[in-house]
């Protein structure tokens, strides 16, 4: 259900939390989305002493990918804004700059999981991430995993799963590069790329500050005059800093990041709030260490990590000021061995220790996770076959053991077919364990099965290709943890009383051709149908059995026309997301498009990029989260230029 | 002879007037609150008792979260938000006392009437909005709309109402009273209720305990977004008491039938003579009600409404005050 949403009305006065270039390679990757992984293994060669990173390559389930190439058409915006252009994954968004959560597959905003470079950045208070908080520039490669892997991924991986990775990169000499963004509403974005290697190291730093007013016209409804937006403006700041390190040239690596973040946001009123005087700061710090190492048949990887992240909610008005953090250190041990020439395995060792504070914690509390985890996978000439499992103990207790079986198959040049069985698992949050009043420590965790079925069909055609692409998916979770209040109960509490099950339908076809030597053009359609219903009535919330979740909309459709003509690109994109069920009122169906222009000029050494972008673009009125308006047509413009040497 | 009659007439008119203004008042001062407190917490205690009546309170220390009733003197009556909670919009107690009750009636309140008062007629009480409840509707919260809607139309209302329990049974009759109403066609007529204001409870009659709820238009998945608090004081009570007490000692005038619901007939002793009788009767709440042309030796109650009235006979001697209660 609109678990963020609910999270906001009971904790948000108590505490903060109550509250994704296009280039010919990138837009391939898209379309052939259920493809491309097999595409990769059958490239590989048997004889390649690097194994294949088995745990980030699921057989059987749907991933989509974006490569850098793609994200520099998203370099001034943040994870949010990616998925809602590309991926089926429903994006809700509380307004511009605002928080941002997801359902992935019909599931709730706690089911996504979150990983970065493997390490799960979920918080572990309220089990959900602010998409709006993950800015592209930061990111390397993302992956949208459909259906989630709670075998392989953990808690929470039950509706689907976004990998955000850094490369390591060993290229020597230095580059710099520079972007400046202006747009609509105040908005400002500058950031800065700089990095330098050398035979046995590399740097990479990244940095961003954005600032906006986001004070943008709307009307309440359309009989009512437009007023301004207030208390509405955003300050945010980072950078990534890495530092790779390479002794010898085929001995171990050490990859070392830090991420620090500060963004400042101002809540605006909502439509029926006369006025907002609320502010929340959102601080974090991650840091992470991998070590790799590669022997001829095995690889040994090691990864630490240490995260500091912090909420401070403020309101002049009722005179609250709270602060909630978690500090999370965890560790991992991962060893992938080959064996022969068709078996990889990977065995991974995981413990975490977490301590929250908040004030209606009382005092601070500490969650203690271990898990093992074991992948097997046969790779044939035309098959892939997974087999996974998941242990893991959390405050020692165990929580349900979750594997997973998928396969992959070629069963012609042109096709292709994929299944999966899995088992997922979502335990319960901090917040639902410990909350005062109603934090019940006994909760068990939500979980359930899900089956999948797709396949792939991709062909050359003229000039070029096309690939269509289905998947089915079904899933039945219990043991859904929600938070109601049962007659004669004082007040609410997390109890593990709803029962979900999600059918759906994911549809995928991408079209390219080339033309005229320097014209190239791509067009890509999706569509996502889910039903998630309720499986059992609930009186407070009140749910009927048989109703779709709250904020899970039935269909969405997206599509995509990329047209490159020598240095230009233009991208038109235009969605439709069907109404959804709000917690005190529908909201409406609503189109959006955007129009994006980029000037690209590449030299030996340098090189130079103008870009525009015309967000809803036909001007709609629209909201995604009931009562929380957002903008009309606006715009972004900005300057990005480069050097290498 | 006259002194001693009238002095005869003054003792009964005491004695009388005493009965018949032996209405308790519950003002909830007994607390001894000092400044500025929040009483949430009846343990060991179950309810807050002031007087014959009870506040029942229920507080969870693991939680600490109270429902029920609280007793209050803060004063607050800017700050908006649920840290608010304690404070009654019109910024004291009723009449000029600085102590007041905080419902939070979320599933309903009860005010319970002790031991010998079980019975007693609710003559009425002071009602106000809670400042958290009061700033919801008025501006809008997070959770909760501005009472009007975006567009000030919307035909919004907080409602409470009040029933009875007699003998483990909840009466039929109810009395309802809009702590807010947007309803009205003519927006300049919205108001959301900020002073003390006194609500007449006299038509629920005899009551072994009331029920309080409240209802909102702003209703959502989880119920009414509206805060669900509001705050009570000076809460007048009328004991059970027969006739023939009321009236003891001195010339015996009196009311016949009562109760009574079309026709009252006054029975004068018998050295009064009808045409020096002048009429006058008064509601439960003071107001005077008029009696048309000057009544001699009866008056019509058949359009009057059901309660607790006080009739007080003028001779050119004495007065005497005479509690009537209309029924249907």
């Amino acid at each position: 259900m609109g678990d963020d949403v609910f999270l906001y009305r009971h904790f948000l006065p108590l505490f903060r939390v109550r509250c994704l270039a296009l280039s010919a390679g990138a837009l391939l990757k898209w379309v052939t989305i259920g493809v491309a992984q097999s595409d990769s293994a059958f490239l590989l060669s048997p004889v390649d002493v690097i194994a294949p990173v088995v745990r980030s390559q699921p057989a059987g389930s749907r991933v989509e990918r974006l490569d850098s190439a793609q994200l520099s058409w998203h370099l001034s915006e943040s994870a949010a804004d990616v998925l809602l252009r590309r991926s089926g994954f429903y994006v809700r968004s509380y307004g511009l700059g605002s928080l941002a959560t997801t359902s992935a597959r019909g599931g709730g905003s706690a089911q996504t999981a979150v990983l970065w470079n493997g390490l799960p950045l979920q918080s572990p208070m309220l089990g959900q991430l602010d998409f709006s908080l993950l800015p592209v520039l930061f990111v390397d490669e993302l992956a949208v995993q459909y259906g989630g892997s709670s075998a392989a991924w953990g808690s929470g991986a039950v509706g689907g799963a976004l990998l955000l990775n850094n490369t390591s990169r060993w290229s020597p000499g230095l580059s710099l590069s520079v972007r400046e963004g202006r747009g609509s509403f105040g908005w400002q974005q500058r950031s800065g790329t700089l990095r330098y290697g050398r035979q046995h190291w590399a740097t990479s730093t990244r940095l961003f500050a954005e600032e906006a007013q986001n004070d943008f016209s709307f009307r309440a409804a359309p009989t009512l005059p437009y007023r301004r937006q207030t208390n509405a403006r955003l300050q945010q700041q980072g950078v990534l800093q890495e530092i790779f390190l390479r002794p010898r040239s085929e001995g171990a690596t050490l990859s070392l990041r830090v991420w620090w973040q500060n963004t400042f946001r101002q809540i605006p009123p909502t439509i029926t709030q006369r006025r907002s005087q609320a502010e929340q700061t959102d601080a974090l710090l991650r840091t992470s260490a991998h070590w790799r190492k590669a022997l001829r048949h095995s690889v040994w990887e090691l990864r630490a990590a240490y995260f500091d992240e912090s909420i401070r909610y403020r309101d002049a008005l009722s005179r609250q000021d709270t602060r909630n953090a978690f500090q999370t250190g965890l560790g991992e041990a991962e060893l992938t061995r080959r064996f022969g020439k068709y078996l990889d395995a990977q065995l991974i060792l995981n413990c975490s220790h977490t301590r929250a504070t908040t004030p209606a914690y009382g005092t601070s509390v500490v969650q203690r996770r271990t898990a093992l985890y074991s992948v097997g996978q046969w790779q044939g000439r035309r098959l892939r076959v997974q087999v996974d499992g998941r242990l893991e103990w959390i405050d020692g207790r165990r929580v349900p053991f979750t594997p997973s079986i998928g396969m992959e198959g070629q069963l012609s040049p042109h096709g292709q077919l994929q299944a999966r069985l899995a088992r997922h698992y979502r335990a319960p949050t901090l917040n639902d364990r410990y909350w005062r009043p109603g934090g019940n420590p006994s909760l068990r965790p939500e979980q359930g099965w899900s089956q999948e079925i797709g396949a792939t069909y991709r062909r050359a055609v003229w000039k070029g290709d096309v690939a269509l692409s289905a998947t089915a998916f079904h899933r039945h979770i219990y043991d859904w943890i929600l938070w109601a209040r049962r007659q004669g109960q004082l007040f609410f509490s997390p109890q593990n009383i709803a029962e979900v099950r999600t059918r759906g339908l994911e549809a995928r076809l991408g079209l390219q051709q080339s033309f005229l030597a320097k014209g190239q053009v791509r067009l890509s359609i999706g569509y996502d149908h889910v039903r998630s219903t309720n499986e059992r009535p609930v009186v407070n919330p009140r749910i009927e059995a048989g109703t779709q979740l709250f904020y899970v909309p039935k269909h969405q459709v997206q599509a995509e026309l990329w047209v490159q003509w020598d240095h230009l690109q233009v991208i038109v994109f235009h969605e439709y997301t069907d109404a959804v069920i709000g917690l005190n009122e529908t909201v409406s169906a609503f189109r959006l498009g955007t129009l994006r222009l980029q000037y690209a000029r590449d030299a030996r050494k340098a090189h130079l990029l103008l870009f525009l972008c015309v967000e809803n673009a036909w001007d709609a009125h629209y909201q995604v989260v009931e009562r929380r308006p957002m903008p009309g047509r606006h715009f972004r413009a900005g300057i990005q230029a480069g050097l290498c040497r | 002879m006259r002194n001693f009659k009238h002095f005869f007439l003054l003792v009964s008119f005491g004695a009388l007037a005493r009965a018949v203004l032996a209405q308790t008042v519950v003002d909830l001062e007994n607390f001894n609150l000092p400044p500025n407190t929040f009483l949430n917490n009846a343990s060991p205690e179950e309810a807050f008792v002031s007087g014959p009546v009870a506040l029942p309170n229920l507080y969870d220390p693991q939680f600490m979260f109270w429902t029920g009733w609280a007793i209050s003197n803060t004063t607050d009556t800017i700050t908006p938000g649920f840290l608010n909670e304690s404070s009654a919009m019109a910024g004291s107690g009723a009449e000029g006392t600085a102590t007041y009750a905080v419902s939070y009636a979320f599933d309903g309140a009860v005010l319970r009437l002790l031991g010998p008062a079980a019975g007693s007629t609710v003559l009425g009480l002071f009602v106000t909005n809670n400042a958290y409840a009061y700033y919801s509707m008025r501006d809008g919260d997070a959770f909760a709309k501005k009472f009007g809607g975006p567009s000030g139309n919307d035909p919004d209302f907080f409602l409470l109402t009040v029933k009875k329990y007699r003998n483990g049974v909840l009466g039929p009759d109810s009395v309802n009273f809009y702590l807010a109403d947007y309803r009205f066609e003519d927006n300049s007529r919205d108001y959301i209720v900020k002073e003390w204001t006194y609500i007449d409870l006299s038509s629920l009659g005899e009551a072994d305990s009331l029920l309080f709820t409240l209802t909102s238009s702003d209703v959502g998945v989880f119920g009414m977004n509206t805060p669900a608090y509001f705050c009570i004081d000076q809460i007048r009570l009328q004991p059970l008491v027969s006739q023939k007490e009321a009236v003891s000692g001195g010339p015996s005038f009196s009311l016949y039938p009562n109760p009574a619901s079309e026709r009252v007939f006054v029975r004068l002793p018998a050295e009064v003579l009808a045409n020096a009788v002048s009429i006058d009767v008064f509601d439960a709440a003071g107001r005077s009600v008029s009696m048309g042309a000057q009544p001699q030796q009866s008056f019509s109650v058949s359009d009057w409404a059901t309660g607790l009235y006080y009739v007080r006979i003028h001779t050119r001697e004495e007065v005497a005050t005479i509690p009537l209660r209309v029924v249907r």
